[in-house]
């Protein structure tokens, strides 16, 4: 049995017993939903702060948001393509599966990775907000366990991933001064920052 | 079931509704009156929480959004950047162009203000034009 198997079919074991439940965790792991939200909130941040330091501290720690979910995505793939973690569904377990199947591998989940980077990121400067996205992104972990396509230990692999690659962006970001001095620089000349 | 060409217009249009919204819900947070589609901060925060609210009730209720790789990774990064931009550009655009009178008075040469904080005295092409004037 893969790891974290048991507790996989736990937290699956859970699906199909009641449908608003069933619906408001397709609506929370589909690839369309988190994200956006996320996005949106981090938009937000970015124009909705009256008080300059801290909105620059804010749009520095987006940029950082926004380079942590790209190089996520770039590892993902790179561990996809030398190692294949089947899904739950091709594993053999008994799935009840509530969502399509994706072809991908299992093993890191790409959506943890990637939301758990925005968190990384955006925690790194904002700790109420960098909260409420930690939840968002545990969240989503949990919704893409329980509707049957990743183990938790997928979650987990992701997270971890996301976090450190936004965890070494914000500090080299911060390191590569008057890089992103510049970048405010431009910003503001542009009436973006 | 959908085409991947009409589910692919629905996410482009998702997001940018979201985005236009998210961006009307930050300059009325910030108060950059500049920037924002109403006089009043309240009705500017209500009015793009009910749209996102209403984006988002359409598009995952119209039809069944979880289907097997309808929009790619990488079509979803490009879908995301461009909606971004025609967001912003939206955004300024029809702010501009709605508040152009409340503004008229700071249109004029004034004390150079860069940045978001220029758009809490002014629209965005009323900050341009001065910027050009002052060169």
């Amino acid at each position: 049995m893969s790891p974290g198997a048991s507790v996989f079919l736990w937290i699956n074991g859970l699906a199909g017993r009641f449908a608003p439940l069933d619906y408001l965790m397709r609506v929370i792991a589909s690839d369309y939903f988190m994200i956006v939200l996320m996005c949106a909130i981090m938009l937000v941040m970015w124009f909705g702060t009256s008080d300059l330091k801290t909105r620059e501290r804010d749009q520095k720690a987006i940029i950082c948001a926004a380079i942590g979910l790209g190089l996520s995505n770039v590892w993902v793939n790179l561990i996809n393509n030398v190692y294949f973690w089947p899904r739950p569904f091709d594993a053999g377990h008994a799935v009840n599966l509530i969502f399509y199947r994706p072809p991908d591998p299992s093993f890191p989940s790409n959506t943890a990775a990637v939301t758990f980077a925005i968190a990384t990121a955006v925690f790194m400067a904002n700790r109420r907000m960098g909260g409420v996205f930690y939840i968002m992104a545990a969240t989503m972990g949990f919704s893409r366990v329980f509707v049957g396509v990743h183990y938790p230990v997928d979650i987990l692999g992701g997270a971890a991933l996301g976090s450190a690659t936004s965890f070494v962006a914000f500090k080299l970001f911060h390191w590569s001064e008057p890089l992103p001095s510049c970048l405010v620089w431009l910003g503001r000349r542009l009436y973006l920052m | 079931m959908e085409s991947a060409s009409d589910f692919s217009l629905d996410y482009f249009i998702f997001v940018l509704i979201v985005y236009t919204s998210a961006i009307q819900m930050g300059a009325a947070l910030g108060g950059f009156s500049g920037l924002s589609w109403f006089r009043h901060r309240s009705v500017g925060f209500m009015f793009s929480f009910l749209v996102a609210v209403v984006a988002n009730v359409w598009f995952f209720n119209s039809t069944d959004r979880n289907v097997r790789s309808v929009v790619e990774g990488s079509q979803q990064f490009g879908f995301f950047v461009g909606a971004g931009f025609l967001a912003l550009v939206i955004n300024t655009a029809f702010s501009s162009l709605v508040r152009a009178r409340d503004f008229r008075q700071n249109s004029g040469p004034g004390a150079a203000v860069h940045g978001l904080e220029a758009l809490r005295q002014t629209t965005f092409f009323h900050a341009v034009a001065r910027n050009f004037r002052r060169k």
